[in-house]
């Protein structure tokens, strides 16, 4: 699609899906630099899973803040964040869209590589930089994009859901990670949720999902969540962590490697241990049970082959169980636009990404869960990088720009020179930061396997596939009946994951029990989903959507 | 009895296997893919005599409709998900309706059973329908299958038969004997080049049956045509029949490369409902193109005014294998004796592979054709390129 100069007018620099803490570091770092940002994010808030809060009120936000701010982490880093957004907004260089819901995204050839509104012609100083400086790898640093993209956007906040668009010429994707969901017999109990969701409520409204709640699955999150319960006042019978935590002896030079996060999960071993929370370790959950609602859950430890031993189980009571076993990065937009992934620590696929955050598509770059599960701290440093890197590729001139114009203006070369070596020095911290923070997520990942457990403990009657009520006898059943040579196949017949989740609770786990029955691997292979929110054919019908333009009318609702 | 290498286990190779093997021919099954992997599991599975006008693929397809009975009686209606259904083709406008009345007459001279429906007798066939149409035609015969559950039915009664289905096999090539006879067929086989013995090969690689006849040098122009299909959210019994707009007729028999769109809505088993047919020569992009996906969108709820607040689930793509002269190549290949083609059968390969398979299994043990066979024959391009 070629632009004509009045549709330029329509074009962003940067679009930032996501408003977690990739997205949101993104976006301030791309709109310090003087580009037009548009974040794009399905939340009335910022934050995202992580610093999930609340929709803002009209009321100071602070007494709000305070609430909830005990269950949160690095408070301070978002607060700054957000504030710096706000200002953004106020100034006229970003727009949070708030409580949009992307639905697609499509690139769209331009006629030329012609600059942005609002993004001056770049500097050749500017541009002598970017190619000049650490970790661009010579790629698109000084390359400008040619390509423009449509993001396809739902406006939830309005009764009719009105679809809008938004162009720009990078894309930073941040969209993030799900619940990784492992069925059991009773997981369909009302009562029974992700360790994510009963940490959302906690986080965003302060609300607890039960009074008496066990914890289990695999991975420190599940300490967190039970800290976070029990702070806020529920009964933690037991935290249930399939993984044997002393296997981090095996691994302690990467120990020493993130001692930030190592700290915070001191603090909630300490809270748990204050409030007499016992953690069983390679133990596991057998079966949830309940009339109607969840009243029990048993437990199980793993023995020495790796199955769960039902002569130990234990029967715990329970009005909530919160079951967490890592995180699914969800890969529907950089799937949309073609971009290559790879096999990840947890073996679910990952997308690709160069020292920039850049895709293997020009244009689009990617920060957060989506490069490799690896937390919040992560997150912040792959989406400042991906920011900036953005802010490269469409040439925009920046502070340093604009702090040349007040403190030099007689001498520009020395200003960009001192810019250019203070960004440098920037980029080489953020590099060295994503380094450690990523040995330490690879090393959590290789400690904190799904163990293979709960296939022996999946009886044949469980749902797997919960919209479409397969069962695990079904998809066992058409492996066995060799009319089927692969998962594949065995998934195409017994049909889990056709319904509304679109396999994104099932998906794991229908390849699991198919490949485990045909004896083959399971092969994790990303599933490309075009439609990556729901939106009605009336609204498609309508016809092509108006572009939300960078004068920043749409504000937040902030 | 025949050694036979059927290339391609989609529901054309499936439905060829199954004819053979009950012959009684020695019969392999090679694809380099999982069952149905290609087009086979990107369509609705539809069986229809209704869009096809009076010739040489309404014949085939009328025999097809018979098999397809015939082997849900076999195999069971659920294993393959088979349901008689009929088509309901309504128009949109008067001039379409006048168009698809005259159709439908010399369809009908044809064989092929069908019933003009009044604009007021519509909602009795489908009680969703938008109230403004001026009519339609409804066609009994016109069916649905479960494309991957069929074609692994079809696979699943040819391996009682004797049949051998591998998979992760890649063909080369073809060696034939001084006579030029086919004497194997050359694989790939997890990196190494293996030989399968075979008297006879047919090249049931859909799509890519260009490809692959080129690479056992009896080259067939099969190209890509592609298509989009739109699930819904699942929802109660809301489209009864398979429903469609008349210009999907006129689209079918085009030669234009660019998008053309004609709506066809279908419920399945599941309670989603398919929106298809669109139709565009893009090489394999898959990018999906949502401007064609609005049109669709468009077109739906032209008919069915309730599908403006049904969710739009999901969209996937297929390509259609399409002949420049819009029949399937089925038949031997006189380059080459052995080589046998059931190819190029557009968006038609479900509705018409049990009549291919027919005809195959007949030509394979010398007998005649149900159907005269001389139409599909692939001499049709060897001639016209000599």
């Amino acid at each position: 699609m070629t632009i004509s100069p009045s549709e330029r007018d329509q074009v962003w620099d940067v679009a930032v899906i996501g408003a977690g803490p990739a997205g949101l570091a993104a976006t301030v770092a791309a709109a310090d630099r003087g580009a037009r940002v548009a974040v794009i994010d399905a939340e009335p808030a910022v934050g995202g899973q992580f610093w999930r809060h609340p929709a803002p009120r009209h009321e100071p936000n602070r007494v709000r803040d305070a609430e909830i701010a005990p269950y949160h982490h690095s408070l301070a880093r978002y607060w700054r964040l957000r504030d710096r957004l706000a200002q953004h907004v106020a100034a006229g260089r970003a727009a949070h869209l708030s409580r949009y819901e992307v639905w697609a995204v499509q690139p769209a050839e331009a006629g030329a590589a012609e600059p942005a509104p609002g993004a001056a012609e770049p500097a050749p100083g500017a541009a002598g930089s970017a190619r000049g400086s650490a970790g661009s790898e010579g790629g698109a640093a000084g390359t400008t994009s040619s390509t423009f993209f449509d993001v396809l956007a739902i406006d939830a906040a309005t009764p009719q859901r009105h679809e809008s668009m938004v162009r720009a010429r990078t894309l930073v994707l941040a969209p993030g990670a799900f619940d990784l969901q492992i069925p059991f017999p009773g997981w369909d109990l009302p009562g029974v949720l992700t360790a994510g969701g009963v940490q959302s409520l906690i986080k965003g409204h302060g609300v607890l999902a039960g009074k008496r709640v066990v914890v289990a699955g695999t991975g420190p999150f599940l300490l967190s969540v039970g800290a976070g319960l029990v702070r806020r006042g529920a009964t933690v019978p037991a935290i249930v962590e399939a993984a044997s935590p002393a296997s981090w002896l095996r691994h302690p030079g990467r120990l020493f490697s993130a001692t930030s996060k190592l700290a915070e999960g001191a603090a909630y071993a300490n809270t748990l241990t204050r409030h007499g929370v016992s953690i069983l370790t390679k133990w596991s959950v057998l079966r949830a049970d309940g009339r109607g609602r969840v009243e029990s859950v048993t437990v199980a430890p793993i023995d020495g082959t790796g199955e769960l031993d039902p002569d130990r189980a234990r029967r715990i009571p329970v009005d909530v169980l919160a079951v967490g076993w890592g995180f699914v990065p969800q890969l529907e937009l950089p799937l949309a636009l073609g971009c290559a992934t790879r096999a990840g620590a947890s073996g679910l696929p990952v997308t690709v990404v160069d020292a920039d955050q850049r895709s293997t598509v020009p244009g689009v770059y990617l920060a957060g869960e989506v490069c490799g599960v690896g937390g919040a701290a992560l997150a912040l440093v792959e989406g400042e990088i991906a920011g900036l890197a953005a802010v490269r590729a469409v040439g925009a001139t920046g502070p340093a720009g604009a702090a040349r114009a007040v403190s030099r203006p007689d001498e520009p070369e020395i200003a960009d020179m001192q810019g250019d070596l203070a960004m440098r020095r920037r980029r080489i911290r953020l590099a060295r930061r994503r380094e450690r923070l990523r040995t330490f997520a690879d090393a959590l990942a290789a400690v904190y396997q799904i163990p293979g457990s709960w296939l022996g403990a999946l009886t044949d009657d469980t749902v797997v596939c919960r919209c479409e009520e397969v069962t695990a006898g079904a998809i066992r059943e058409i492996a066995r009946d060799h009319r089927a040579a692969d998962a594949r196949t065995v998934k195409l017949l017994a049909r889990p994951g056709m319904g509304h989740c679109q396999g994104r609770i099932c998906g794991y786990a229908a390849e699991c029990v198919a490949a485990h029955e045909l004896g083959t691997p399971a092969a994790h292979r990303p599933v490309t989903r075009p439609v990556a929110a729901p939106l009605s054919l009336g609204t498609l019908a309508a016809g092509w959507p108006a572009a939300i333009a960078p004068v920043c009318r749409h504000q937040s609702n902030v | 009895m025949a050694r036979v290498v059927v290339v391609g286990a989609g529901m054309v190779g499936a439905a060829c296997a199954y004819s053979l093997a009950r012959d009684g021919h020695e019969v392999t099954v090679v694809d380099r893919g999982p069952v149905g992997g290609g087009t086979t599991s990107r369509g609705e599975g539809n069986i229809l005599v209704s869009d096809k006008s009076a010739g040489p693929e309404l014949a085939l397809a009328l025999r097809s409709v018979e098999l397809w009975r015939r082997i849900a009686e076999r195999l069971g209606a659920d294993t393959l998900e088979w349901e008689p259904k009929g088509g309901l083709v309504v128009a949109t406008t008067d001039e379409t309706l006048g168009a698809l009345r005259e159709f439908a007459t010399q369809q009908a001279a044809a064989g092929v059973s069908c019933e003009p429906v009044e604009p007021g007798d519509l909602s009795g066939y489908e009680p969703n329908l938008a109230p403004d149409l001026p009519g339609g035609v409804f066609y009994p015969g016109d069916q649905q299958v479960q494309p991957v559950r069929a074609t692994a039915a079809l696979l699943y009664a040819a391996r009682i038969d004797g049949a051998t289905v591998r998979h992760g096999v890649e063909v080369l090539g073809v060696r034939t004997r001084s006579d030029g006879q086919v004497w194997s067929v050359e694989c790939r086989v997890d990196g190494a080049v293996v030989e399968i013995d075979a008297d006879a090969v047919v090249n049931a690689t859909g799509t890519w049956a260009g490809d692959v006849s080129a690479r056992i040098g009896a080259p067939v122009p099969v190209l890509p045509r592609r298509g989009f299909i739109l699930v819904t959210e699942p929802l109660p019994r809301v489209v009864r029949h398979k429903v469609y707009t008349a210009d999907y007729v006129s689209n079918v028999a085009s030669g234009a490369a660019g998008l053309e769109t004609s709506v066809v809505v279908e419920g399945t088993r599941g309670g989603t409902v398919l929106i298809g047919a669109s139709r565009e020569r893009v090489g394999f992009d898959t990018t999906i193109s949502y401007a064609v996906v609005r049109t669709m969108a468009a077109q739906a709820v032209r008919i069915f005014p309730f599908l403006d607040r049904v969710s739009l689930l999901r969209v996937y793509t297929g390509f259609r294998p399409y002949c420049p002269d819009h029949l399937p190549v089925i038949g031997a290949d006189s380059r080459i004796g052995g080589v046998y083609h059931a190819c190029g059968h557009e968006g038609a390969g479900i509705g018409l592979a049990p009549a291919t398979g027919e005809m195959i299994a007949d030509l394979v043990s010398g007998r005649s054709t149900f159907v005269p066979a001389e139409p599909f024959s692939p001499d049709r391009f060897v001639f016209e390129a000599a």
